[in-house]
């Protein structure tokens, strides 16, 4: 039924096409690397070295003590340049340069001592809510514990002689990613991205390219089935993804240290199953475009938005609204980012354990394939 | 000067036909409010959620005290109560949830005899964006908790000796007193969106005339190179400054966002902001042989500005030369200048930082694109 010979005839055309183009080439084998290298290091929520401006009115070893105590926690980073200026530092404030101001008032030793209740304020930039939320977190925290020893000191004081106070703290244990190193997650999900460019993109515009040039005409009237046209413009494709995902996935191994403790096989079925959903996708966006740019723009917003955006690459799906997770679940990089993040980081992940996601990628995969070759037959008459 | 005006008018009527003959305009037009629509729901650096196991081998009232204080929570889902600690490798390999509070059998015990205790607060670090959450939201209401506990022992001590000092805080939070994770995201999605249609569509602006063998016959005619730009881009600017007047509206109407500062002064600058986009697509245009180039470097450029502008990821928390990178982003200044403007209405004046960089950006890009294009066009 398939003509080999000119499946071949095709797959080294479009071959050729992309080994001219020396930015295509640049794009499909630098650019993953680069983006590894800075997104490697740069992706992180972490909330840590926040700038916080000190009025201390007191000034006294009390308030000094509790101003170290918060600095040496390492959350924390004293704004030096407005010490004990308000007006500097709620500019400072405005202008993003600190996140808090601390104010304590000038009663704070004497109060204390006294045996009396002393309240610190605190002003908090809530312009950017994730680390107003933390921040005041960790000093509700650093306070109660330097509050628990002032209480403590001043029960004794009083003639209660107890060692015995309650004090629970968490002991933290991180499994997977024992650093929490961001490298372990993005390096995975950037695959996932990058497949998608690659994959998704630039098949995008074969077809319609062609259609543009008056190319398509020429094709049509050789005696190539849309079967074999779909399957000899998609293996060099095929071919580049692969040598992508390997590239990725050493280089993130290499310079990253990211663990790999799953099986390469297991990566090469999984990426070859992705590979096909995202050439699947481009296919049909550039079966169906009229021009050049419709096909961008469409497979941007169809294919490489919701890879982004959908998948749990840097947004946690969990605190999505329920009827935009039911979205991503038709986001088949959803899937292939979870496989990826099981392959490299959990050792004993099996394919049982992922059949369901193998099974969805098929679907979509055979589903996008069959319905861009029906287009394409379409389109011939 | 009246031939070179009406030479700018001519392809700028050319480009207008061509933006509303083709099937771009809805593009333009309808796309950036999905994107609102999308973005304003996904867009969240606010983690919850969080699913959580926990394994209860105290089983008494001070345990079931802290799961509520769990499970009360919208930061994390309670999804199961197990008294195995056996349970807690399966549950975490197969991902059904993130993370596992482990509460040890002499709990109740440690803490009535007033000792200290830890408690067991394990996450699974694959995704380090939601274990680094879950670490920092747990060890939050677990301390809280030991700061109630100890509180309850002080009130006995109190009972004898009278009142105990404390110090409480008060807190002021300005600009978003409730914490709103969409108050945040919003103003950046605007300028997100903004790049999004400027940038690519001056990218292919050029190119496309370029591909189509348009360019020659441009050349040919008494058309400037400059002239050639401005009557490409100016229909470009004018889809961009509707765009954002546009999602600005509907940010302001679907997400409650406050807009607190001077809507001309958002205009205006974000008019350089266009400027600046605008500058690069049309660099990118100029340099590229193919649409599928222009567009794939767009892409690439479009990415790092969602990633390294602070727009997600706080910059102060990235390595030093990542740093650096940053300053590369248009977005970087542009999303101080929505913030600032909605957020805390900032006046000109406390913006000139931004104003200044974005101005210098714009004018290098351009100076840049028309170069290229006159060697191109030489």
């Amino acid at each position: 039924m398939l003509n080999f010979q000119r499946i071949y005839a095709l797959f080294k055309k479009e071959f050729v096409e992309i080994v001219r183009d020396k930015r295509s080439l640049v794009i499909v084998f630098i650019m993953p690397i680069v983006m590894i290298l800075i997104y490697g290091y740069a992706v992180t929520f972490d909330i840590k070295n926040i700038d916080i401006g000190i009025i201390d009115r007191d000034n006294s070893s009390l308030s000094r003590g509790y101003i170290n105590k918060i600095v040496s926690s390492g959350y924390f980073i004293p704004y030096e340049n407005a010490y004990n200026n308000m007006d500097e530092n709620i500019k400072a404030l405005r202008r993003e340069r600190i996140k808090v101001i601390v104010v304590i008032p000038s009663d704070f030793s004497f109060n204390l001592k006294k045996g009396k209740d002393v309240k610190i304020q605190y002003i908090v930039d809530g312009s950017i809510a994730n680390t107003a939320i933390i921040g005041v977190g960790y000093l509700q925290v650093l306070t109660s514990n330097f509050a628990n020893n002032i209480k403590m000191d001043f029960v004794k004081s009083k003639g209660i002689n107890s060692k015995k106070f309650p004090y629970i703290s968490p002991e933290i244990r991180v499994w997977y990613n024992q650093e929490l190193k961001s490298a372990n997650f993005v390096v995975p999900g950037l695959i996932a991205i990058i497949m998608m460019l690659v994959a998704a993109l630039l098949t995008s515009l074969t077809i319609v390219r062609e259609r543009e040039n008056g190319t398509y005409e020429e094709i049509m009237s050789t005696p190539v089935t849309s079967a074999e046209l779909i399957i000899g413009k998609l293996t060099p494709y095929i071919i580049i993804g692969i040598i992508d995902v390997l590239l990725v996935t050493f280089f993130g191994i290499l310079w990253f240290h990211v663990p790999f403790r799953g099986n390469i096989v297991t990566l090469l079925f999984f990426s070859f199953l992705f590979i096909l959903c995202a050439l699947g996708m481009g296919m049909l966006m550039s079966s169906i475009a009229k021009k050049q740019e419709e096909a961008i723009m469409m497979t941007f917003f169809s294919t490489l938005l919701p890879s982004i955006l959908l998948s749990g690459f840097a947004f946690p799906l969990e605190s999505m609204p329920k009827a935009i997770q039911v979205f991503s679940y038709f986001v088949p990089a959803r899937y292939f980012l979870n496989v990826l993040r099981s392959i490299f980081l959990k050792q004993d992940v099996t394919i049982l354990m992922l059949y369901k996601e193998a099974l969805f990628l098929m679907a979509v995969s055979v589903f996008f394939l069959v319905v861009s070759a029906r287009v394409i037959k379409k389109r011939k008459i | 000067m009246k031939t070179s005006k009406s030479r700018i008018l001519k392809i700028f009527q050319k480009e207008i036909l061509h933006i509303i003959r083709g099937r771009m305009l809805p593009l333009l037009v309808v796309a950036p409010i999905l994107q609102m629509l999308v973005f304003g729901y996904v867009v969240t650096t606010e983690i919850k959620h969080i699913s959580i196991m926990v394994v209860d081998r105290s089983l008494s009232s001070y345990s079931r005290l802290l799961i509520s204080k769990f499970s009360n929570v919208e930061y994390f889902d309670l999804k199961s109560v197990s008294k195995d600690k056996n349970d807690i490798q399966m549950a975490l390999t197969k991902g059904d949830v993130k993370c596992v509070l482990s509460i040890p059998e002499n709990f109740e015990e440690k803490i009535k005899k007033g000792e200290k205790t830890s408690l067991q607060f394990i996450t699974d670090g694959s995704n380090s964006n939601v274990g680094s959450a879950a670490i920092n939201y747990g060890s939050i209401i677990i301390y809280n908790f030991s700061k109630e506990i100890f509180s309850d022992k002080m009130r006995q001590f109190g009972n004898i000796i009278g009142h105990i000092p404390d110090i409480t805080i008060e807190e002021r939070i300005l600009f978003n007193p409730e914490l709103k994770s969409t108050d945040t995201m919003i103003p950046g999605i605007i300028g997100l969106i903004l790049i999004i249609v400027t940038m690519v569509i001056a990218s292919l602006s050029l190119v496309k005339e370029k591909e189509y063998g348009n360019i020659e016959q441009l050349i040919v005619t008494p058309i400037k190179p400059y002239e050639l730009l401005l009557g490409k881009i100016i229909p470009y600017i004018i889809i961009g400054l509707i765009d954002v007047v546009f999602i600005t509206v509907a940010g302001i109407l679907m997400f409650h966002v406050p807009f607190r500062g001077n809507i001309l002064l958002l205009l205006l600058l974000s008019l350089l902001a266009i400027f600046v986009n605008l500058g690069i697509g049309t660099f990118i245009s100029t340099i590229s042989a193919t649409q599928q180039q222009a567009m794939i470097s767009a892409m690439f450029f479009m990415l790092p500005n969602m990633l390294l502008s602070g727009f997600i990821f706080p910059i102060k928390n990235m390595p030093q030369i990542i740093q650096y990178i940053t300053y590369i982003m248009p977005l970087r200044y542009y999303i101080v200048i929505l913030r600032g403007i909605f957020l805390k209405g900032l006046t000109f004046m406390e913006l000139l930082p931004e104003v200044t960089a974005l101005f210098i950006y714009g004018l290098v890009v351009s100076v840049l694109a028309l170069k290229k294009f006159k060697k191109t066009v030489g």
